[in-house]
């Protein structure tokens, strides 16, 4: 199923498959957060933003207005 | 004047020396980077 | 060869215990300074080699990448590419995370690609065994094209390795990892033909960054058909970073396995509780009561000591030494200027103490991904906790702090509130004038007046903080576009050793920086007072003699009043009565004068500039501490106590606002790199505090 990484809910996975990369900031991509690598959502902010991932084995908390720019696939297991 | 009175005026002339030289001739070298550094 | 010193940087991502390793190489020998005309820290230390070597390491600030995104950064990459940069090392040392190894390789291919002899080391390997991690050394060695040290920098193993492999340095191998060049074959062919001398991914790097390097080929570069978009190059870096981790991947997919049945899930426990939508908050505020309570309760004995042990000294020198100016200077000027200094270094200690567990814990993190929605509602970004935070201790390593901030204007808003929270120099400002001005009684039975009035201007100092933040969001307007990004650091139990030398530092720093300063205003504020022009002060016990013929005065009233009536002539005297009349309305007198004026330097020199007039001003020898003083001080025209209610107050909200610190001004205008922002920071807040100060005044009166 493909959705956005915004969508993602507490503890599901998914593999990033494209994003615009106007949108995201270098360090982003230097940690890591690339086309073809697993995202897991580990946490969301008790008000809802940001979001805490973790990508490549980098943890890293991400705004949600970063995060509806990077395009996923979800795994369902 | 005494060896006292004239040790002050050095360490007073000292302190005024000192603060000038804090505040109005410490800008010898600029930082190398524009006003949006650190930003991208 | 032994007389050669080998200089050595160690370089490496954030939160891979790269200062533990600098500190358990260098021990107490290191020196802590500022990059000429930046305010980054520049740290060096000093070790021994084996084979009677010495070594020379420069602690580089932590970096992701070579791609710089603040002025820390732009440090390492200044470095590593000038050649003739004093310090440019013989051989890097790069310390990675065991936990994190993918992603700290990357920095190290990079480092790599600029044939710099490389030395990898492999940090917290005590964990490996937790994490069922297991790593093929020879395999990753022949790989890297580099030699490892495997270490433990908590338990201290491993690091005779990493010396063992410096003074081997020359034959370590320079080949890069893999070639950049590859992900625009076309494109780097023509560059390496207009600059064949030139290192390629060093030309690529200088194409790539904003920053001057001091390198001519960035003049010949620009202009060039070798410029492109930055679009361009973000997708080309984007392409080079995939290269790089696809090298890393393989690599670690023979080098590395991991048993992900023994995954430790520490830290996701410890992150549910913590970053919980009740209990985190819950948490958050908790620590902070702890802190302020702790700092509190546990300096105010050392301070009363202090206080004390000074006040005594000056009676002792002014006693013991032969009579003359320069004992005056001492037992007036300087002891109780030093006093003034030595006085913050409990809490200074205590604060830094705080600020320095939470961060090497890993919980700072927390609170930037707790707090960073609240935050962003006024313009912040959760990472403006941190400054706001250390602002308590000093504005100035807070505003410091502030360039974790991506984004441009997050970070301008907080380097411009951050003043606002009540940094340690007021502390002893609002400490006298609360114990003189709001009477010690108990409410509700277990809170104590004074104390919740401290309380109160705490919180005052970060509402003037929100609320201007939200101010100056609506007003400011930047084309910068807006991003976050916070590494969560693995939990660690803080290491005593790093804490203990960051607190030494930090608080080392603070007293020979703002130390010097305030004790050399002493000194001239003492000559300002005991001096003064014309025969009104030369001749003032004539004067006062004269005025009192027919009331009959005992011999210690006549000094006190002589001592006054020079004061009141001097030339701090004349500064004072001068500027009263502006102050007047907000209730303060010339005395108080004196000491706001000589207070724009710093706030703490307040109560030392009031030590030294009441000093002056007094005669008597006995030891009597600023305070009892200041409570005797009575205006002279209505009979009441100069520090009354109103006045008191009215002092209070002053100093909560007003902008009175040249050092911040001199801080913000380095970090924001124009004399607009500490402009309007000073007379932003100056006349707001003018203001605040003058309401209170009229309507307590």
């Amino acid at each position: 199923m493909k959705t956005t990484l915004a969508a993602l809910k507490k503890g599901q996975k998914a593999v990033i498959t494209e994003f615009n990369i106007d949108a995201i900031p270098l360090k982003l991509l230097e940690m890591g957060c690339l086309p073809g690598n697993m995202v897991e959502l580990i946490q969301i902010a008790p008000l809802g933003d940001p979001i805490y991932i973790n990508v490549n084995d980098s943890h890293l908390a991400i705004r949600r207005e970063t995060a509806v720019e990077i395009d996923v696939e979800m795994i369902t297991d | 004047m005494d060896i006292q009175e004239l040790l002050v005026y050095v360490i007073v002339a000292g302190a005024v020396a000192f603060l000038i030289k804090k505040f109005f001739f410490k800008k010898k070298k600029k930082g190398n980077c524009g006003d949006d550094c650190g930003c991208h | 060869m032994a007389s050669h010193t080998i200089k050595i940087a160690l370089i490496g991502n954030p939160n891979t215990g790269k200062t533990s390793v600098f500190n358990q190489l260098t021990g107490l020998n290191q020196q802590v300074g500022n990059y000429p005309g930046i305010t980054v820290e520049r740290k060096v230390g000093n070790c021994r080699l084996p084979g009677n070597i010495k070594g020379a390491i420069i602690d580089l600030p932590g970096t992701y990448s070579l791609n710089a995104s603040s002025i820390d950064e732009n440090v390492v990459i200044e470095l590593l590419l000038n050649r003739n940069d004093k310090d440019f090392p013989d051989v890097a040392v790069v310390v990675t995370d065991v936990e994190n190894l993918k992603r700290n390789l990357l920095l190290f291919t990079q480092i790599k690609d600029l044939e710099i002899p490389t030395i990898l080391v492999i940090n917290m390997a005590d964990r490996m065994q937790k994490k069922g991690i297991t790593l093929d050394i020879p395999y990753l060695e022949e790989q890297l094209k580099t030699k490892i040290a495997v270490v433990s920098s908590r338990k201290g193993t491993g690091i005779d390795k990493i010396k063992d492999l410096i003074v081997d340095y020359e034959n370590l191998s320079t080949e890069p990892c893999l070639h950049a060049s590859t992900i625009d074959p076309d494109y780097f062919n023509r560059l390496r033909q207009a600059f064949p001398s030139q290192l390629l991914y060093k030309l690529w790097l200088v194409i790539t960054q904003d920053v001057n390097f001091g390198i001519s080929e960035k003049k010949e570069l620009l202009g060039t058909s070798f410029t492109k978009t930055r679009s361009e190059l973000k997708r080309l870096q984007q392409k080079e970073t995939i290269k790089r981790y696809q090298f890393i991947n393989d690599v670690l997919k023979v080098g590395q396995t991991i048993d992900t049945s023994k995954a430790n899930d520490l830290r996701t426990r410890l992150d549910r509780v913590l970053t919980h939508k009740v209990f985190g908050y819950v948490i958050f505020f908790g620590i902070l009561m702890l802190i302020f309570q702790s700092i509190f309760s546990w300096s105010e004995i050392p301070m009363d000591l202090i206080d004390r042990g000074f006040a005594w000294l000056g009676t002792y020198a002014s006693e013991h030494l032969p009579q003359g100016k320069l004992t005056d200077l001492i037992a007036e000027g300087v002891i109780p200027g030093i006093g003034g200094i030595v006085i913050f270094i409990p809490q200074i200690a205590f604060l830094f103490l705080f600020i320095s567990v939470l961060e090497e814990s890993g919980y700072m993190s927390r609170v930037v991904f707790l707090m960073d929605k609240i935050m962003k509602r006024f313009g912040l970004s959760g990472k403006s906790v941190v400054p706001l935070i250390s602002g308590t201790a000093c504005a100035i390593p807070a505003i410091m702090a502030a360039r974790n901030i991506e984004n441009w204007r997050e970070r301008l808003i907080t380097i411009l509130v951050t003043p606002f929270t009540t940094c340690s120099a007021r502390l002893p400002v609002y400490a006298i004038i609360i114990a003189l001005v709001i009477p010690e009684k108990a409410i509700a039975g277990i809170f104590n007046l004074q104390g919740l009035t401290l309380m109160g201007l705490y919180l005052l100092g970060f509402g003037g903080a929100i609320l201007s933040a939200y101010l100056l969001n609506k007003v400011l307007h930047t084309r910068h576009k807006s991003f976050f990004v916070a590494e969560m650091p693995n939990y660690k139990l803080p290491l005593f050793k790093n804490v203990a030398l960051n607190v030494v530092e930090k608080t080392k720093a603070f007293i020979t920086g703002a130390g010097k300063i305030i004790l050399a205003l002493s000194i001239i504020i003492w000559f300002l007072g005991s001096h003064g022009p014309g025969e009104r002060f030369d001749n003032a016990r004539q004067i006062v003699a004269e005025q009192s013929k027919a009331g009959l005065m005992t011999p210690e009233q006549m000094e006190n009043k002589v001592a006054a009536y020079q004061l009141e002539n001097s030339y701090i005297g004349i500064i004072g009565k001068t500027i009263e009349p502006v102050i007047r309305p907000l209730g303060y007198d010339w005395k108080i004068g004196i000491a706001i004026v000589s207070s724009f330097a710093a706030r703490e020199v307040f109560v030392g500039t009031l030590a030294t007039i009441y000093n002056i001003g007094s005669s008597d020898e006995s030891e009597a501490t600023i305070k009892e003083r200041m409570n005797a001080e009575v205006n002279p025209a209505t009979g009441k106590k100069v520090f009354n209610l109103a006045t008191g107050v009215s002092l209070l909200l002053f100093y909560a606002f007003a902008m009175q610190c040249i050092s911040t001004l001199a801080i913000t205008k380095k970090e924001t790199n124009s004399w607009k922002w500490p402009l309007i920071q000073l007379f932003g807040m100056s006349s707001f505090a003018y203001l605040v100060s003058l309401i209170a005044y009229q309507l307590l009166r």
